[in-house]
């Protein structure tokens, strides 16, 4: 039973983490909220809550009496912080066990860790030991054994590169981060690390650097773009005129800082108005690394004279020590390395993450320690099961914040609770439990906002309660949303009919909005009478449009246009339902660009009389050629029940023309003769939908078949697990009474063969011929001529590669109507 | 219906973030110019094919989807309790503080099962913030 300590934390000046050793590996946790494995050691109280990490620096510089950094120099001092918010103080040690309290957040594996290993410089006398323990025991730990930094450093290398021996061996741990600085001098004493000496400077780090960059390189070049007053004291100054721009700008600097530690030169780019009005946009300055070497090179000349004054007090040369380990996020930064190296002629190691090696070290060091709690026996955080919490809010909402409240009976002193939405863009901080609790909570729009609530006790472990979740379903998701009772859907070319694409799926609540791009299908000449359609119908997405019934129909026709539009031209079109119910289409035709738009609702239908009499023609074709086959087949029953309809569908027929005689015609005919041609379409699809499923199930089978076996003979792992997926779901789909979905599964395995076959140098030989057959009819003779010249020597060099690019072009030399081989028909023109 | 967080966190390759953010400054950068060449069409159709088509998570059958938005939260009001935005305050004001700069914007992740057959109402969906907003803001100055 593992019986070790394992976790590790390295509580520092300015960023914190939490690492746990496990089967041999340390995994450093993350901050839930964010990605980032640190957290800002800052922490702030404003408006009754406590806040820690990011939320809290953000308001640092600002409300300095309200929010507290940098505490950790103070530890173990008898000065204490005021909080004018509290109207109280914090010691530095009340204020570590915050971060600490809140780093147990960071921990994704629901354990609650008793015992923890805490790092501390290597400048931390007994006073300031014992204080940093007592911050450990106030955040809840039982047990906390301290390491110090530049040990951890050197443990998570000796861990990670296990060979190297460091036996008899010395080393520098140069550790620059993010604020602070330190250095020391590591060595073995009788199998043991110890530091022998160390030194440091509290105000210089990384943050320093990004403020040269800004200060030395960037205001002097924006000066000489444009007209700046006191430019740098405008900028610094909180009420200075560029206050705004210098933080900007510092954001782009650390950017650039992190760029330029793998590139020569790194480019700014920001828009800012000058003192004349003039408006600079866009502007881009370029920082090269050079230049950057220059502004940060006496900072790190200082760091070097501070590791200098070590080696001389301990009376050493630089070649008794085995190397300089680099820690802290500043020493990315490679000219930190070079110059260090070149300073003091120690060759610079880089082996570890400088981030957080210091928390991994104390994870590897927590491996090896015993948890050990002695007298404070592990005592489990008390259920408190005499706490019941009563909440009301609203489940649903319109609005983008919504009130929490909450009774909550039961001994509430020492506790405290904290919301935070899951999708992580909420956090109420800690607040003080008290009997009665009211939150606003922001809502994400159209969504389901889930919350967790959740109450702790003053060290930060959770209390039971009966209560943990609140969830409130923000706009569409409101249960009084009207939803929509059928598909709507989208009426294209396939092959030599139509089929439907979904718009919007039944039971979506609204309003909807959507977009679909669509392929022109036919040219559409300027000033013709040639015409796009643009259908949408209403009912299952898996029937024949004729079926369903028309609610929306938009027309481009040649006569609206200003210029061709070619076959394979875009069309964007967007869909957008209303509440009501009132469909707006948008067309956007590119690249000609003319828009064509219409709003259509349930009660004003738009039939088009052409496109009625269109249709019932094609369903009068379909009649015939349907009662003709069952005959054939000896269907004898269905073509009974086919005859039935011919009457019917004569009348309609006669009755269509003499419309469309009168497109104009303002009575409701069309609407009475589009049901008609609906119920007779209806029943076509009824008694025909067997005949067609069987055909498609045998068509199926024989796919099936002939793909099988081009992929066992050919096909790589993945056509192979495609092929499976298809063979895993057919009992669902071979069952299905939907022709579409036996007709998709078979598209799908003619997809995977013609992956294969494209490879297959035969396939890819046999294609060569027969396009070489049709070279009579070939658009370009020359380039023709060419290319089967060419294919025929890819043929003989046996690079199908290339005879596939020649096919390809080929194939697109060959006149429109061979192209496919089924002649497409163009209802709709759009596909 | 019971919708629950995946439990490990969606890592999303960064440059697919980078893209994005990318797509973002591009926007803003037709906003400020002019969009002269109708290049607006184009940031959209990329837009949508990151907020609708998405992309694949998880092995199996590939139902899952996830989709990536981006929100500008400019003009927007901040307070200490909003976590979807790394904000620097400028000036001395920390009250009523609103979005005065947008350095990069929220990037959220949504989880879709695109199996077509679920109404929305029914499908699965999580949000998640991917990448916090890196904003300036300001006290809202009083009319």
């Amino acid at each position: 039973m593992n019986n070790m300590i394992n976790f590790g934390i390295d509580l520092g000046t300015t960023n914190s983490l939490i690492a746990k050793f496990d089967k041999g590996t340390v995994e450093v946790f993350k901050n839930p909220n964010g990605f980032k494995e640190t957290l800002s050691s800052i922490v702030g109280f404003r408006n009754d809550r406590i806040l820690v990490g990011e939320q809290a620096r953000t308001y640092m510089e600002k409300d300095h009496k309200s929010v507290v950094s940098r505490f950790k120099r103070k530890m173990g001092t008898t000065e204490s912080f005021k909080i004018k918010s509290l109207g109280q103080s914090k010691t530095p040690i009340e204020l570590s066990a915050f971060v600490l309290k809140e780093l147990k957040n960071f921990i994704h594996t629901g354990e609650s860790p008793e015992s923890v290993v805490i790092t501390i410089p290597a400048s931390f006398d007994m006073v300031q030991s014992n204080a940093t323990k007592e911050a450990g025991y106030a955040a809840g730990f039982k047990q906390v054994v301290l390491l110090q930094e530049p040990i951890a450093a050197s443990l998570a290398y000796a861990n990670k590169e296990k060979n190297v021996d460091l036996k008899n061996s010395q080393w520098i741990v140069y550790d620059l981060g993010g604020g602070t600085f330190d250095v020391a001098l590591v060595k073995i004493v009788e199998g043991e690390l110890k530091v022998v000496d160390h030194e440091g400077d509290n105000y210089l780090g990384g943050s320093d650097f990004d403020a040269l960059i800004v200060e030395r390189i960037i205001a002097p070049e924006l000066e000489k773009k444009g007209k700046f007053k006191d430019l740098l004291a405008q900028m610094k100054s909180e009420q200075g005129k560029y206050n705004r721009l210098w933080h900007h700008l510092l954001h782009k600097a650390e950017e650039a800082k992190i760029e330029l530690s793998s590139k020569t030169s790194a480019e700014i780019e920001f828009s800012v108005e000058d003192d004349e009005g003039n408006v600079l946009v866009d502007l881009i300055i370029t920082v090269t690394r050079s230049e950057y070497e220059a502004v940060i090179k006496d900072a790190i000349d200082t760091t070097a004279e501070m590791l200098k004054k070590i080696l001389t007090r301990k009376s050493l040369q630089p070649q008794d020590l085995k190397f300089v380990l680099m820690v802290g996020g500043a020493t990315y930064t490679p000219f930190v390395r070079k110059r260090i190296q070149e300073l003091l002629g120690i060759p610079v190691n880089t082996g570890i993450d400088p981030t957080n090696a210091i928390a991994v070290g104390a994870a590897y060091f927590a491996a090896t320690k015993e948890i050990n709690l002695g007298d404070k026996s592990p005592s489990k955080p008390a259920p408190l099961g005499n706490l019941r919490i009563k909440v009301a809010y609203n489940r649903a909402s319109q609005e983008k914040e919504e009130m929490f409240s909450a009774k909550v009976e039961g001994d509430v002193t020492g506790l405290f609770y904290r919301i935070t939405r899951e999708d992580g863009s909420y956090d109420s901080g800690l607040k003080k439990l008290s009997a009665r609790i009211v939150e606003d909570l922001p809502l994400l729009e159209n969504a389901y906002n889930h919350f967790g609530f959740t109450v702790y006790d003053s060290q930060n472990n959770p209390v039971l309660t009966d209560f943990d979740s609140i969830q409130i379903a923000q706009g569409k998701y409101s249960v009084a949303g009207q939803m929509l009772p059928e598909d709507l859907s989208l009426v294209k070319d396939k092959d030599d009919d139509t089929t439907l694409a979904r718009i919007f799926s039944k039971n979506s609540v609204l309003p909807a909005k959507t977009k679909v791009t669509v392929d022109v299908s036919k040219a559409v000449i300027h000033g013709s009478d040639d015409q796009i359609r643009i259908i949408v119908v209403e009912g299952p997405a898996d029937n024949h449009f004729t079926v369903n019934k028309t609610i929306g129909y938009l027309e481009i026709s040649g006569k609206g246009l200003k210029r061709d539009i070619v076959r394979g031209t875009e069309i964007d079109l967007t869909f957008e339902l209303s509440e009501s119910r009132d469909l707006t289409v948008n067309a956007f035709v590119n690249p000609s660009g003319p828009e064509f738009s219409q709003i259509f609702n349930p009660t004003n239908r738009k039939v088009s009389v052409k496109s009625l009499s269109e249709e019932v023609q094609m369903l009068d074709g379909q009649l015939a050629k349907e009662k003709a086959e069952a005959v054939k087949n000896e269907n004898y029953e269905v073509a009974e029940k086919l005859e039935k309809l011919i009457t019917p569908m004569q009348e309609l027929q006669g009755e269509a023309m003499l419309l469309s005689l009168t497109p104009d015609d303002v009575t409701d005919d069309r609407y009475k003769l589009d049901d008609r041609k609906r119920k007779i379409a209806q029943e076509l699809n009824q008694l025909t939908s067997g005949k067609r499923l069987e055909r498609l199930r045998t068509e199926y089978q024989a796919a099936k078949v002939e793909v099988t076996a081009i992929v066992n003979e050919s096909g790589n792992d993945h056509e192979r697990r495609q092929l499976n997926e298809i063979n895993a779901q057919e009992h669902t789909f071979l069952a299905s009474t939907t022709p579409q979905k036996i007709q998709t599964a078979i598209d799908q395995l003619w997809h995977i063969s013609s992956q294969i076959l494209r490879r297959t140098p035969d396939f890819l030989v046999g294609w060569f011929q027969h396009l070489v057959s049709k070279r009579e009819m070939l658009n370009d003779q020359l380039q023709a001529k060419n290319l089967i010249e060419q294919g025929k020597k890819h043929i003989a060099d046996e690079d199908f590669d290339k005879l596939l690019a020649v096919n390809g072009r080929l194939h697109s030399l060959l006149p429109e109507t061979e192209k496919d081989s089924k002649e497409a028909r163009h209802f709709t023109g759009i596909s | 219906m019971e919708i629950r967080p995946p439990t490990t966190r969606i890592q999303v390759p960064k440059i697919i973030l980078t893209l994005v953010n990318q797509l973002y400054e591009l926007e803003q950068k037709i906003k400020r110019q002019g969009d002269t060449n109708n290049l607006l069409r184009n940031v959209n159709k990329m837009k949508d094919a990151f907020a609708e088509e998405g992309l694949p998570v998880g092995a199996g059958n590939g139902q899952l989807q996830m989709c990536l938005i981006y929100e500008d939260p400019m003009g927007q009001p901040f307070k200490e309790t909003r976590t979807d935005l790394e904000a620097t305050i400028s000036g001395a004001g920390t009250d009523n503080l609103v979005v005065v700069e947008v350095i990069k914007p929220i990037i959220r992740s949504v989880l879709r099962d695109s199996s077509g057959e679920l109404s929305d109402k029914d499908r699965a969906q999580y949000t998640q913030v991917i990448q916090k907003g890196i904003v300036i803001v300001e006290t809202q100055k009083e009319n």
